[in-house]
């Protein structure tokens, strides 16, 4: 057993897998007869069949995908321009027609004929910027696009495409930010706690419709994903406070506070609420490092020597994540 | 997708076994019994694994810098790091003995970070002394270094975090051994094909023999990553070989050399995984699996070793329940894609029609299946 996991052990717990069921094979505990039906009701021939056309529609979907962006970027002279936008706006029309036809929210092809609609319209807005040399800002594509496949995006049940559709829309923002806004040295860093928010919003929204039964919004890695990225864009300013407190600006402190909230909300909510051991980990490990980031300094300020910082922060970041270990650790028993 | 995995528990997988009358009820507490102690060697949940190697990773680097910057341990001695690293090596052993025994509470939790903490400063250390030893080699101490230390911690030491970082060290360094080696002429190419081809077939025996002990699956997964690593950064090394050494060019040749070798042993790979979780080589002869087979070999004619390796990746991990492994394919499939027709000597105009090709391919084997009612997609 793994030296850290010391439970006992229940069949309960255990998932039946091929390797089990062959174990059991190999060492003449069922016959080969049993061992076919026992493989027939952890693995259905169906079940296979569908995980390869599945696997087959999303990578053929991505090949043709990225086959259409080469294509485009090759800028091709012999085309004219309005060949070019035609062939584009058909293939949306025809992907659009597609899903609706398979059924927006019933059939995965329909969803993946949404996502390659909405990726097509990235690619004709940027075609549009190579054929008539409008010299826009790039912020304004993203916008563009973002606005654009906004409607379907609303109506999709489709978790992939919300994912493309926030990929799009925080590349606007952080453009937005540094091409138009053109902020001065000491609120750039806002940015990135404006993130943490806007993202935080559609966390907040996911839970919402999640507790009311939205089903497509129930994959863990969707949650995930979220919290990663509000978390990551919640560091920077608590990085710049711990770093340098005397020199640190209003939209610093104000940043820090919006990461110390973000971490209280984030972890009463996934401690409290919905209990998440995931999105706990992700949020324990974001105040590991803030506070061994933290004792560094702190320690650097009061002993000064190098050598006993060193050592004492080692002991300080063992402790602290052994705490979390076996927060976690009970939380997963309970 | 990786919701269409089957969640059916060992209970229930008994249970059902029992009622359909193929297993008798007497038969039931041997095979409870056995199914228990195979699980003897089971995980930790991957994100606490992530947390503890994380922790214990910052750490360790927080106590080598005391100890360099206090003078402790001399860096420039070999002696002195073989010895430190040595004794913090029996230190970690004997931390997590005092912990065996302790209940599952925060000073035994303490002690086990500690314990896998003071055995990573002793493997880094232990490590760097026996490549200095080995000057001017000094990758092939670390390899003799890394190979040591594995073979004799793997069972004395159950941690699989470690297990999976040490069995890593050893693939990389002897991969990266061969890779660097000048000495070996026109068979350069040839023995790192051989090197890679060896690491597949013995993930591939770990993965799906049933005999092996779950112990073994670290080791299972540390070779399946290490060979992923080098697949996908292979042909980035390739492009830039012209900055090499002039020894290592003229025995790698210009533009680096063919991975083919290693592309049919993964295409056979991919057909032994094929009848394996189908139930039979001659389950191999029913139509859908016999147009896969064909399927991966054309694959294996037009495409690169990487894309095959997520597939079987991808597969393994479906046909065993491994998420991480699945995802792992999952992950690396865009990357192997995108590299591979980044690295393909064609037009953007010519790669776009390659992709396109490629991806209508797909699509028609999709299509096969839909049309032959093996992959009813259920209505939401």
């Amino acid at each position: 057993m793994d030296i850290l996991s010391k439970q006992p052990l229940s069949l309960e717990s255990v998932i039946a897998d091929r390797r089990l069921v062959d174990r059991l094979a190999a060492e003449g505990l069922i016959s080969a007869e049993v061992r076919t039906q026992a493989m027939e009701l952890i693995y259905p021939a169906k079940s296979w069949g569908l995980w390869a056309s599945r696997l087959l529609l999303l990578l053929g979907v991505a090949l043709i995908l990225a086959g259409v962006i080469y294509f485009f970027a090759f800028n091709w002279q012999q085309i004219t321009p309005a060949q070019k936008f035609i062939g584009i706006q058909l293939s949306i029309l025809a992907c659009l027609l597609g899903s609706y036809c398979y059924g927006i929210q019933q059939r995965l092809s329909g969803k993946v004929l949404l996502l390659c609609a909405s990726v097509l319209v990235g690619v004709f807005l940027a075609v549009f910027g190579q054929v008539y040399q409008t010299g826009a800002d790039a912020y304004t594509l993203f916008l563009t696009w973002s606005l654009l496949i906004l409607a379907w995006v609303l109506f999709s049940e489709f978790a992939a495409l919300w994912v493309v559709w926030l990929g799009v829309t925080n590349t606007f923002l952080v453009l937005y930010w540094n091409q138009y806004l053109l902020p001065e040295k000491d609120v750039e860093i806002l940015i990135f706690p404006l993130l943490a928010l806007f993202n935080g919003l559609f966390l907040g929204l996911r839970e919402f419709y999640d507790l009311r039964g939205a089903n497509w919004l129930s994959a863990r890695w969707t949650r995930v994903l979220l919290v990663l990225t509000i978390l990551v864009c919640a560091l920077p300013p608590a990085f710049l406070l711990i770093d340098a407190p005397t020199r640190a600006t209003t939209s610093v402190v104000s940043g820090s506070l919006v990461t110390l909230i973000v971490h209280l909300v984030l972890y009463n909510f996934y401690r409290f609420k919905v209990c998440d051991l995931w999105s706990q980990a992700a949020i324990y490990l974001s105040i590991c490092i803030l506070s061994v980031t933290a004792f560094h300094k702190v320690f650097r300020n009061i002993f000064g020597s190098e050598s006993l910082t060193l050592l004492l922060l080692g002991f300080v970041t063992l402790g602290m994540f052994t705490v979390a270990v076996v927060s976690l650790r009970k939380q997963s028993k309970n | 997708m990786s919701h269409q995995m089957s969640s059916i528990t060992a209970t229930s997988l008994l249970e059902q076994l029992v009622s359909s009358g193929k297993v008798g009820v007497g038969e039931l507490p041997k095979l409870s019994e056995s199914i228990k102690e195979d699980q003897q060697d089971g995980e930790l949940p991957l994100y606490l694994r992530i947390l503890v190697g994380i922790g214990a990773a910052i750490s360790s680097f927080c106590f080598i810098g005391f100890l360099s910057v206090a003078k402790i341990v001399s860096f420039s001695s070999e002696g002195d790091l073989i010895g430190v690293g040595f004794m913090l090596i029996a230190a970690a052993l004997a931390v997590a003995l005092l912990a065996r025994e302790k209940e599952h509470n925060l000073k035994h939790s303490f002690l086990m970070q500690s314990s896998f903490c003071l055995m990573g400063m002793g493997k880094i250390l232990f490590t760097m002394g026996v490549a200095m030893l080995f000057k001017p080699d000094e990758m092939r101490g670390a390899l003799v270094a890394t190979l040591l230390l594995t073979v004799g911690t793997y069972h004395v030491y159950r941690m699989s975090i470690d297990r999976f970082l040490s069995s890593s060290a050893v693939a990389l360094t002897l991969f990266l051994n061969v890779m660097f080696e000048k000495e070996l002429g026109l068979m350069h190419g040839n023995v790192v094909n051989l090197i890679l081809i060896l690491m597949l077939v013995f993930a591939g025996f770990l993965f799906t023999n049933p005999r092996v002990k779950r112990a073994y699956l670290p080791l299972a997964y540390a070779l399946s990553t290490s060979l992923s690593l080098i697949v996908l950064f292979l042909p980035f090394y390739f492009s830039s070989v012209h900055t090499v050494s002039r020894e290592l060019q003229r025995s790698i040749g210009a533009g680096g050399f063919s991975l083919m070798p290693l592309t049919v042993a993964l295409c056979l790979g991919l057909v032994f995984l094929m009848a394996h979780v189908g139930g039979g080589w001659k389950r191999l002869l029913q139509q859908p699996l016999s147009i896969a087979v064909v399927g991966v070999i054309l694959l294996g004619t037009v495409s690169a070793p990487g894309i095959l390796l997520a597939l079987a990746l991808m597969i393994l991990g479906y046909g065993r329940h491994e998420r991480l492994l699945w995802t792992l394919g999952l992950l690396l499939m865009p990357a192997f894609i995108w590299f591979y027709y980044y690295t393909l000597e064609l037009t953007l105009l010519e790669k776009s029609g390659v992709l396109v090709g490629s991806g209508c391919v797909l699509l028609l084997g999709r299509l096969y299946l839909t049309v032959r009612g093996y992959a009813e997609e259920p209505v939401s």
